[in-house]
């Protein structure tokens, strides 16, 4: 595979904390206009994965995206190369609006920005936010309160969050827990309208439904390694896959 | 029916104004082993926290030894014998492992201390070292020993396999299950193995979206697995 | 050599003052998760207590006092002392400390340093600012030892082994004593603490009363040689938050040995700076400066290694209402403000002004600690280096008003860039402890420095602009309306330009920053350049407030800035709403020597009283409402409101984001 391909294409990536070895030597590419989902039992290295690519953790391996090296840099350089992530957590800021957690990736201070404050006429990105609200299903909530969400639509301002700044590849930790079925599958269709537009997401979750409807691809991680790479109907009899969910294998599943 | 040492009646908990579970209903008797089974973010880890005092109930009624549950009686509950191995393991790193031993009353540490060790018989040789500088599956066995010492009446355990290899967790879970039938006191376990935890459980109660969804006994569901699988996955194969 | 010995021997007394200080820190850090910037002052009181039996026979309680017939003696006036002290702990502990363990950070370095303010105040009240003489009691007739050209006395050295003796008790109280074990394990992990049936509350109130007891023995200890003194024991915590740095805020035993040998280099330093090669500009506070550096040192080598407390933090910080500009309102308090400032006179004309000036260095803190959150008590420095540049300037070079005062802030901007600098790496009560050293440093290295400010002061010129005079002063006329207005002008440019970045993309930036920094740079938020900007824009509005407040003295005085002008304006910052202009403004009124404490000292003479009702109240307001007094209001109402409607709890989420919503609409900031 060619580096200069458009897309994210994180190679041997390796995190090490203390002696523990949490990701071990895991490559995965996340195409434009794809779906990828990462799963995987709880410790399995999912979360520093995420935070391995994005710089917010020590890691051996390459990111590339875009065909750009983002290795070695800054997390905030990255996100502003493309590559946007969400948080398991939420993280919002939550004592902002809705509207002012997508303005704060939608306009980053740089250099001028202290003189654009004091001295220039604001633009107005009421239009954009909104944009942005409405792909993930809170368009007209720009005024609530971020910290008076439950958790599942915190995510769900994350993900508009991460699209503000203007993103190739979104990085979606567990966005739908918190969410229940039916929103689920509403939240799969929304993704699908994201990736329509040309973006990739690589998506984290548990709600193993919601990744076999929803991803193009599937990559299976356990103990920091990767056990199995291919498509949802793969995935679904895959013997090694329903140990790593359930412990060993139950006999006579129904998978 | 032997004793029972925990009766939780409709307990609604959670974190703000949210509730992250409604209506659970559990019983536990001495010498009895139930596990708690759900996906990620089904309420297990809340509801272990709701029955010991660390989260406040906001309906429903716990009663654990006959003390009414409660936020910030955790200490209380403690001393009387309801004790929790939490999912951070509750090991304090700077601290070594026979300095967590001696943080259990002397009394009862005196009893127990033999076979404590007896069961775990790798944590005898690193009395000295900081738990900080255990591997995962010490830390573990460090938890778990240091809670057997304080002689528990209802052992809770949350998430044993986090982080560990299941073999870790197939050969210390047969030995608490036992120890509890022997000495009679209930375990209540939270555990993402599904099978090595049935496998020394009397019954399980399966939680979704913070609701119970299933409970039965631990050989029925062992004898019918889809049940589980089909609490964990949803209607998959439909 | 001998000479050298000789100073060292001498600084042992400070020495170990500073390893008990640094001992009590650390017990009181690693029980509660609290910096205990009051350590000195709560040391000092049993001292005090101690030297007034001795001399007056009067025992002194914090209110009220019992008379002895005749002196009560050593051991009797001893005990008691020492019990004075475990009241002193235990009140402090379970009146201010306990009620913030679960609050954010920032509510705990002010509560810790609320109490620091009220114990000085009282100290201050009730037995006088004078340095009071404590008699030898330890070996006071046994001859001196000479070794070797050493003149020792017996005294330093039995001093020396009572400390190095007790501290090794509480090095035994942690290691080996359940109690003192479980203090370890709750600092590591508190829940897991509870979950094996300790109570961290006593845990902590056991911590606090040995804390104390060792910090009070010091300082009987050290008061026959040093004099007690309310200024200089409270500040004594300095030196000591240097050296709790350097023991990783967890080793008894380096706190204990390196304690006693700063005592002894500040002692070798002394003589040094006495010698004619030592560059006479460099000679004052230089003892001052060596704590600053260490801490710096300390901070840059293992700082963001230093142990965090594993404890439950739950609440926030105050709510932020991005502000608006209305022109309308606006422009009426403008016209207000000018008409009282018109129709008021000499005090009361000089008061309202210097409210006004006081009102931008609360801004600073509440662009620095409010906006960006980060906890800096060095503003006051930064509006004294501006300050004294101001005076230089003055006189030698003639840039006109307007600029020279830009010229000025902008040279405290530099100082608060070099001082930003640890913020990068540290954060919280460490941040509070770097900022506190360098404000001490300033303080005694700058403006206390005769060699750069003569004691008479630097005068200050009248600012004028196209002819015009806009002095203070003008024959008999001490608060002229033309320099009152001339200030007027000044806020009001200031408040505009704050909300303008408040409500700009930067303000945004800092409140992401303040919330979440990791949060923050996953939105592309360069997280130091932001850091770095907030920073730099508080230390330019100290420093206009520090040319102002030169101006409005007409010299420049070291006294305008001192640390507890600092801590002051902090508290009456947090006590006005740290997050806010309109804090800002009644944090000028409630500031020294702005509004109110000229109504104040014109029916009652105030004195000391001020400080002390301001540290009582700023207790209160930290413990009743830690995450500030408009954010708990507006949540309070919105639970209240959602509780009484549907009761479905899938509603009550949905009301509350609605009845937050509504707030917002209702937000009724304005300019």
């Amino acid at each position: 595979m060619s580096e200069s391909q458009a897309g994210l294409h994180a190679h041997g990536i390796t995190v090490r904390y203390g002696g523990v070895t949490a990701v071990e030597h895991v490559s995965i590419s996340v195409l434009p206009g794809q779906i990828v989902g990462l799963i995987g039992p709880n410790g399995a290295g999912k979360t520093s994965f995420v935070d391995a690519i994005t710089g917010f953790a020590q890691a051996e391996g390459s990111v590339v995206l875009d065909g750009r090296d983002l290795t070695g840099l800054k997390p905030h350089q990255r996100r502003s190369a493309g590559l946007a992530r969400t948080w398991q957590a939420g993280e919002l800021f939550s004592t902002m609006t809705i509207e002012e957690n997508v303005l704060t990736s939608a306009a980053p201070p740089g250099a001028a920005t202290l003189f654009r404050d004091i001295f220039l006429r604001r633009p107005d990105r009421r239009a954009t936010v909104d944009g942005h609200l409405d792909v993930v299903g809170l368009s007209g909530r720009a005024e609530v309160s971020a910290g008076s969400l439950t958790l599942g639509q915190q995510k769900l301002v994350g993900v508009a969050r991460a699209l503000a700044g203007g993103a190739s590849i979104l990085l979606l930790d567990e966005p739908a827990a918190g969410l229940d079925s039916n929103e689920s599958l509403e939240f799969a269709d929304r993704m699908r309208r994201i990736t329509d537009h040309g973006a990739g997401i690589l998506i984290i979750d548990h709600d193993v439904d919601l990744m076999i409807k929803a991803c193009d691809l599937i990559y299976v991680l356990e103990f920091g390694k990767l056990i199995f790479q291919g498509t949802p109907s793969e995935m679904r009899s895959d013997q090694r896959v329903i140990a790593a969910y359930l412990g060993s294998p139950i006999e006579g599943g129904a998978a | 029916m032997s004793e029972v040492l925990l009766q939780a009646t409709g307990v609604t908990a959670g974190y703000g104004l949210v509730p992250a579970i409604q209506g659970i209903d559990l019983t536990l008797r001495a010498g009895e082993v139930v596990t708690l089974l759900g996906p990620n973010g089904a309420g297990k880890t809340t509801t272990l926290l709701a029955l010991t005092g660390l989260l406040p109930i906001s309906s429903g009624s716990v009663q654990a030894l006959g003390i009414p549950v409660k936020a910030g009686r955790a200490t209380k509950l403690s001393r009387a014998g309801t004790i929790l191995v939490p999912d951070d393991r509750g090991v304090f790193p700077d601290l070594t492992v026979s300095e967590h031993f001696r943080l259990v009353d002397s009394r009862r540490r005196r009893e127990r201390m033999a076979r404590v060790l007896d069961a775990f018989p790798a944590l005898a040789k690193l009395t000295g070292r900081r738990a900080g500088l255990l591997s995962g599956g010490e830390q573990q066995m460090l938890a778990i020993a240091k809670s057997l010492l304080a002689g528990p009446r209802i052992l809770m355990v949350d998430e044993m396999s986090l982080g560990l290899a299941p073999i870790i967790v197939q050969e210390m879970l047969p030995g608490i299950a036992a120890l509890a039938r022997e000495e009679g006191f209930a375990v209540l376990l939270v555990e993402q193995h599904v099978a090595i935890a049935l496998s020394v459980s009397d019954r399980a109660l399966v939680l979704s979206q913070g609701r119970p969804v299933l409970e039965d006994s631990a050989a029925a569901l062992l004898a019918d697995p889809s049940r589980v699988e089909t609490a964990y996955f949803g209607a998959v194969s439909a | 050599m001998s000479t050298y010995l000789q100073f060292a021997v001498f600084g042992l007394s400070l020495g170990v003052l500073y390893a008990a200080l640094a001992n009590g820190l650390i017990m009181v850090y690693r029980a509660t998760g609290i910096i205990n910037f009051a350590m000195g002052a709560m040391a000092m009181w049993g001292g005090y207590v101690y030297a007034f039996l001795r001399k007056e026979s009067v025992l002194y309680l914090p209110v009220g006092q019992v008379y002895f017939p005749d002196d009560p003696g050593f051991w009797l006036s001893l005990i008691l002392a020492l019990a004075s002290s475990v009241l002193v702990s235990a009140l402090v502990y379970f009146l201010a400390f306990r009620p913030v363990r679960q609050a954010p950070v920032l509510a705990q370095v002010v509560v810790s340093i609320a109490v620091m303010l009220t114990l000085q105040a009282l100290a201050l009240i009730r037995f006088g600012g004078d340095t009071v003489r404590v008699d030898r009691f330890l070996a006071a007739d046994a001859d001196a030892w000479k070794i070797g050209g050493v003149t020792i006395e017996p005294q330093t050295v039995w001093f020396t082994v009572i400390v190095v003796v007790l501290s090794a008790l509480l090095w035994a109280y942690l290691r080996f004593t359940r109690q003192g074990m479980a203090t370890r394990a709750a600092a590591s992990n508190e829940r897991a603490a509870i979950l094996m049936g300790y109570s961290p509350s006593r845990l902590a109130a056991i911590a606090m009363i040995l804390a104390g007891l060792i910090a009070t023995v010091a300082v009987l200890l050290t008061a026959p040689t040093t004099g007690l003194n309310p200024v200089s024991y409270t500040l004594y915590v300095v030196p000591a938050l240097a050296v709790m740095l350097v023991a990783k805020m967890s080793s008894i035993g380096v706190a204990t040995g390196f304690g006693i040998a700063l005592g002894a280099f500040q002692s070798i330093l002394a003589y040094l700076v006495t010698q004619s090669w030592w560059p006479e500009w460099a000679a004052s506070g230089v003892d001052q400066v060596v704590p600053l550096m260490i801490v710096m040192i300390a901070l840059l080598a293992f700082g963001n290694k230093l142990p965090a407390r594993g404890s439950l933090q739950t609440m926030r910080l105050p709510d932020v209402d991005i502000p608006r500009i209305r022109p309308v309102s606006a422009t009426v308090v403008f016209v207000v403000a000018a008409a009282l400032l018109a129709l008021s006179q000499d005090e009361w004309r000089f008061g309202l002004t210097t409210s006004l000036i006081m009102t931008v260095l609360a801004l600073s803190y509440v662009i620095v600690t409010g906006y960006l959150g980060q906890i800096s008590l060095v503003q006051v420095a930064f509006a004294g280096t501006s300050g004294f540049v101001l005076s230089k300037f003055g006189q030698d070079v003639g840039i006109p008003f307007p600029i020279v005062v830009v010229v000025c802030a902008l040279t405290a901007v530099v100082v608060g860039l070099v001082v930003a600098l640890p913020a990068l790496r540290i954060r919280g009560a460490q941040l509070a402890i770097v900022t506190l050293t360098a404000a001490l440093a300033i303080e005694r290295f700058v403006f206390n420095n005769y060699s750069l400010t003569p004691a008479e002061g630097n005068n200050i010129g009248a600012p004028q602009l196209f002819g015009l005079d806009f002095g203070i002063r003008q024959g008999p006329d001490v608060s002229r309306l033309a320099f009152s207005w001339m200030v007027l002008v000044v806020v009001a440019v200031m408040v505009l330009v704050f909300v303008r970045v408040a409500s700009g993309d930067l303000g945004r930036a800092f409140l992401a920053v303040r919330a979440n920094e990791r949060a923050a740079a996953s939105a592309g938020i360069d997280v130091r350049m932001t850091k770095m900007t907030g920073f730099a824009l508080s230390a330019f509005f100290a420093g206009v407030a520090g040319c102002l407040i030169g101006y409005s003295h007409g010299q420049l005085s070291a006294s305008s800035f001192t640390v507890f002008v600092g801590l002051q304006i902090l508290a009456v910052a947090y006590l006005g709403g740290i997050t806010s202009w309109g804090g800002a403004v009644v944090a000028g009124m409630l500031a020294p020597l702005g509004l109110v404490h000229t109504v104040i000292d014109h029916f009652w003479t105030t004195g000391n009283t001020y400080a002390l009702v301001a540290g009582l109240l700023l207790i209160l307001t930290a413990i009743l409402n830690p995450s500030g007094i408009a954010g708990a209001t507006k949540h309070q109402i919105a639970f209240v409101r959602a509780h009484r409607g549907r009761r479905q709890p899938g509603a009550v989420a949905e009301t509350a984001a609605e009845i937050d919503a509504n707030a917002n609409r209702e937000r009724t900031t304005s300019v």
